[in-house]
């Protein structure tokens, strides 16, 4: 938590969970920065600067993606791979939070290089226990690569 | 007497020579090649039993050549089996012999006694002595096949010229015979000089001799003829039941000459073809000939096989209809192959099929099944995937935001709690509604509702009305053609999709300055297509094939749960349909096209 804060890309169409994903990351003040994006066309749109994330709008890179599968228009696992199929994001660490536990999923994400596989916890108290956790884990002891482009970085 | 001896004797000797060519005669009658008989005889005489004398010679012939010798030279003269029982007629048997001697009991005894010691197998020569029953001269010639003694021809009852009349008188009384009987039958007893019976009894060899060759002759032939005829019944028995065995086959058998002519079938070939009589189709089919035959490569393998190939063609169709002929398209196994001659030649072709066209149909059918399954299987796979997902997401809405409620309190926050019980409130009802879409489409295709024809057209102006409320409100023009398909269908269920189209089209009619939805129907490729079609938002390429996915919106502000188009098309597909989505993209209006097979419109 010391230096420059991490962007976290929170890719969710359920606003209710990305409502609970906020305010659990803001309570254990591991949040740093979250952008939501509503769906996989959007979370597309703002990882390669097009549409509403064309420039000239500014937008920093992510440091972390927190990725949901079932999404509108495009799915996850879609996002996924063209993150991975591209060299300026092969690297970056994607965590999938999602509500599936099915083992084709699971396997599907693993087959493209996830970095976390997380299954959303109906129970409210394993919920915010797990995004404390993550918080600590991927926004405090996980050390990022360098950011090599888009250095910039704005309020949400 | 001896000048008349000597004439006696020429005639004798033209007498003998008359009937040695009269058995020349009979050999010639029965014999094939002589070499040929010679060099077998040994082998099929050692094999078999021998046949009797009867079966060998005409009797009644040898009674003539008997009868004749006996005249001619005036000898008593007999044919007896070795054992001594006759086989011809006595000729020429004198009185004094016949009535006489064997008259009384000691001179039958010794008649036959003397006959018995006399009728030994003698290959050498005659055998010349005088009888053991009053010294008369007897001589005795066998008659032999090969080795092997069948008969005797017996002559004799002739006198001695130079034996006194006393001896013979001594005998009769003996015997005890009548003495003056004896005497007077003594002199009609034939006469002969002891030289010139031993010449009858030469000339007798001679012919005796002839008769065993022929004998040995007949016997051979009556043999091979028994063999060849016993070779030609078990050929006949052989073929009896090759052919019976062709016949009744179940497999269909076809025979080909040389030609490619279908020179004989059996019964399971008329059926398998539905051919009632065989007759008019053999002889006049040409395997060659025949397009089908020579387009499916069958006529090629005929050819090949002609040349010396066998060939198992595991599964191939025929449909006799399209060569001219009566019966159904059927699937085969079959066989094609030579038959090969002795001398390497092949003269025909068997070609043999076994009807595989219901183990082919139930092969389909079952990948058919197994394909659909399997559809289904992974329908529901993603259905129950899609379901378990989507009714989690509310349930930890609700579960998390009562959480924050409980927080909400402890830290006396109470201006958050109004907008956390809006969203709980707002889950449960999206639960409640997911609940009931899917309930809703499980009945599809489970419940069925009684079928009856359906004019489109009727439910797309049903549809229309439905929804005038929203349609005037938004200022939509709608067209429906004066004519659509009529489906052998469930009504509601047809209702719900044009209900749900038309309810897309009003919703995502955007902002066009006139908007517009039109109902349609073309042809294409002998298929009725109906449309609808609107002027309003338009759906990118990129996401037609997910429209219809359950619970898949792509629209996150529109009403509904995303189940409306999976309801469509599950409604065409439980009907045998299918549906697509064409639209250029976004603001490019939307054409969602649909097929239902009209099958059964006619009832």
């Amino acid at each position: 938590m010391e230096g420059q804060p991490l962007v976290v890309l929170l890719v969710e169409d359920n606003p209710d969970h990305a409502e609970m994903v906020n305010r659990s990351l803001r309570e254990y003040r591991v949040a740093n920065m979250i952008k939501h994006v509503e769906d996989g066309e959007e979370a597309l749109d703002y990882l390669f600067e097009r549409g509403a994330y064309a420039p000239p709008a500014k937008r920093p890179d992510p440091d972390i993606v927190l990725l949901d599968l079932r999404l509108p228009k495009v799915s996850g696992q879609e996002v996924l791979a063209e993150i991975r199929a591209t060299e300026r994001y092969k690297n970056l660490p994607v965590v999938i939070l999602t509500t599936s536990d099915s083992d084709s999923d699971i396997l599907a994400a693993y087959e493209n290089q996830v970095n976390s596989y997380l299954v959303k916890p109906v129970d409210f108290e394993k919920f915010t226990n797990l995004m404390k956790d993550l918080g600590f884990y991927w926004l405090g002891w996980n050390k990022y690569p360098k950011k090599t482009h888009n250095e910039e970085t704005c309020n949400s | 007497m001896p000048s008349d001896s000597k004439k006696t004797k020429k005639v004798l000797i033209q007498e003998v020579q008359q009937l040695r060519q009269r058995i020349s005669e009979l050999e010639g009658e029965t014999t094939a090649s002589d070499s040929s008989v010679r060099s077998t005889i040994t082998a099929s005489e050692k094999s078999q039993g021998f046949p009797r004398f009867e079966s060998l010679f005409n009797i009644n012939e040898l009674q003539e050549i008997q009868d004749s010798f006996a005249i001619a030279t005036g000898v008593a003269s007999i044919i007896a089996e070795p054992n001594g029982t006759p086989i011809t007629r006595p000729s020429n048997f004198c009185r004094l012999c016949k009535d006489i001697i064997r008259g009384t009991e000691i001179g039958r005894k010794n008649c036959y006694w003397s006959s018995s010691e006399s009728s030994k197998f003698n290959p050498a020569g005659p055998f010349i002595r005088r009888c053991l029953s009053g010294g008369f001269w007897d001589a005795v010639a066998s008659i032999a096949v090969g080795e092997h003694h069948i008969a005797n021809w017996l002559i004799g009852q002739v006198r001695d010229e130079d034996i006194n009349e006393k001896s013979f008188l001594d005998y009769a009384d003996k015997i005890g015979a009548d003495r003056k009987e004896f005497e007077k039958a003594l002199d009609e007893v034939t006469v002969m000089s002891a030289e010139k019976f031993s010449n009858v009894a030469q000339a007798l060899f001679l012919i005796a001799n002839q008769m065993s060759k022929t004998a040995y002759k007949n016997s051979f032939l009556k043999r091979t003829i028994a063999e060849k005829q016993q070779t030609e019944n078990q050929l006949q028995e052989s073929e009896k039941r090759l052919s019976e065995l062709i016949r009744n086959s179940r497999l269909s058998i076809e025979i080909y000459n040389d030609q490619g002519v279908l020179v004989q079938a059996n019964k399971a070939w008329g059926k398998l073809w539905n051919i009632p009589i065989i007759k008019e189709i053999v002889g006049n089919y040409n395997i060659l000939d025949d397009p089908q035959a020579n387009e499916l490569g069958f006529s090629d393998l005929v050819k090949r096989a002609f040349k010396g190939e066998s060939f198992d063609v595991p599964e191939f169709a025929y449909d006799p209809h399209k060569s001219g002929y009566p019966g159904r398209k059927r699937h085969l196994h079959s066989y094609i192959y030579p038959i090969v001659a002795h001398n390497k030649s092949i003269t025909n072709v068997i070609v043999t099929h076994e009807d595989i066209t219901d183990r082919v149909k139930f092969q389909s059918e079952r990948e058919r099944l197994i394909a659909e399954l399997e559809a289904k299987n992974t329908e529901l796979e993603r259905f129950t995937y899609t379901v378990s997902h989507d009714l989690k997401s509310p349930l930890i809405t609700i579960r998390g935001f009562v959480g924050l409620i409980k927080k909400d309190f402890e830290s006396s926050d109470h201006s958050r709690v109004r907008d956390d019980i809006e969203r709980i409130t707002i889950a449960a009802d999206r639960m409640y509604l997911l609940l009931e879409d899917v309930l809703h489409l499980s009945r599809i295709g489970r419940v069925v509702n009684i079928k009856e024809n359906v004019s489109l057209r009727e439910l797309a102006l049903e549809a229309q009305d439905m929804l005038a409320g929203q349609i005037s409100e938004k200022g939509i023009e709608i067209t429906v053609p004066s004519e659509m398909p009529v489906i052998f269908g469930d009504r509601t269920r047809l209702y719900e999709v044009f209900q749900n189209l038309l309810e897309n089209a009003v919703k995502f009619s955007g902002d066009a300055k006139k908007p517009h939805i039109e109902f349609g129907v073309y042809k294409q490729d002998s298929e009725s297509i109906c449309y609808i079609k609107d002027n309003g938002l338009g759906i990118d390429p990129k996401y037609h094939s997910k429209v219809f996915d359950l619970f898949d919106q792509l629209n996150q502000e529109a009403d509904g749960t995303g189940v409306g188009l999976t309801l469509v098309r599950r409604i065409i597909e439980t009907h045998g349909g299918r549906i697509w989505v064409e639209s250029e993209g976004k603001g490019k209006g939307t054409k969602v096209c649909f097929i239902i097979q009209e099958k059964g419109k006619a009832k």
